[in-house]
């Protein structure tokens, strides 16, 4: 049941959508699309990333110096013509902006929703955390994965984090940067690195940038 | 006008919450004067301005105690202004 007057919340979500449309250059460079035209309270981005793909191979010589009988080392490539997946997130802006913003990882052609096991991770990086998970599995009452991130209503929601009521957040946090919170967490620090193991099979390892 | 005078007042175009607020800016002070501006016009005054955090348009962090002609902005580039952004998850806290 709606908690907020229809009237209000259509207003504020259309609001949210004149600035993504204000500032659609910016999206644009950063690989972010508004698909199909927005009905209330959906609005869907496909972000795609552009990182390009590090494949890590073991070495054994290094130009012409050969390492020792025994040990290895690790080096890594680029591959500039491979990055990660790109994905649909799903916001719900029901009672916006009384809730924050909901968001569903989906995969961009079935829409269904993305499997923790095989998807990408996020991160946040700070001075004093470092780097830091900030995609879980497993929310507590939506049972799905979450960005677990100040502006989404996953966060909020979460029994862990009901000291930090969205309500302190909503005249300083808009829709749109909700959106570069999450380009920030799940594009721009998130780097996927392809290893070989020594049995042969071939993991995805996703580590952060450490940048402010 | 004294060049001084006008080379040290140029604008920084800030993005904030969506919305572009032109600021007149003296690139000789720290970005920080700047900052306390834009939030004055947007009328974001609820929050302390070290809780806001200044971005490039690659994203990139600006130091605020630096001036914007050592941060290399030119005359009305634009920059994120945005609050910092607070997260749960797992890893050294």
């Amino acid at each position: 049941m709606a908690q907020v007057d229809p009237a209000v919340t259509r207003r504020k979500f259309e609001n949210a959508l004149g600035q993504l449309a204000a500032q659609r250059p910016i999206l644009d460079a950063r690989g972010i699309f508004l698909v199909g035209t927005p009905t209330y309270p959906s609005i869907e981005l496909v972000f795609v990333p552009r990182r390009p793909l590090q494949f890590a191979v073991p070495i054994t010589q290094s130009g012409s110096i050969f390492l020792p009988p025994g040990t290895s080392a690790i080096g890594t490539a680029g591959l500039p013509n491979l990055a990660a997946r790109a994905f649909k997130a799903h916001f719900e802006l029901s009672d916006f902006d009384l809730r924050a913003p909901s968001l569903q990882f989906r995969d961009p052609w079935t829409d269904e929703l993305l499997d923790y096991n095989t998807m990408f991770r996020a991160f946040e990086y700070e001075k004093h955390r470092q780097v830091h998970l900030v995609l879980l599995g497993d929310h507590p009452t939506e049972r799905r994965p979450f960005l677990c991130l100040r502006g989404i209503r996953e966060y909020h929601e979460h029994p862990q984090h009901s000291g930090d009521d969205w309500l302190q957040y909503r005249n300083d946090i808009s829709f749109f940067s909700i959106v570069m919170s999450v380009w920030r967490a799940c594009i721009d620090l998130p780097q996927p690195t392809l290893i070989q193991q020594s049995t042969g099979v071939v993991q995805v390892q996703w580590s952060a940038e450490e940048k402010s | 006008m004294p060049q001084r005078e006008h080379e040290d007042h140029e604008t920084l175009i800030f993005i904030i919450n969506g919305q572009d607020y032109a600021v007149p800016t003296d690139f000789n002070a720290p970005l920080k004067v700047a900052v306390q501006r834009a939030l004055q016009v947007s009328g974001n005054t609820g929050r302390p301005a070290d809780e806001w955090e200044v971005r490039d348009i690659k994203g990139v962090l600006l130091d605020a105690q630096r001036t914007p002609r050592e941060l290399r902005l030119h005359n009305r580039a634009r920059v994120f202004l945005s609050l910092q952004v607070g997260a749960g998850g797992f890893g050294p806290g």
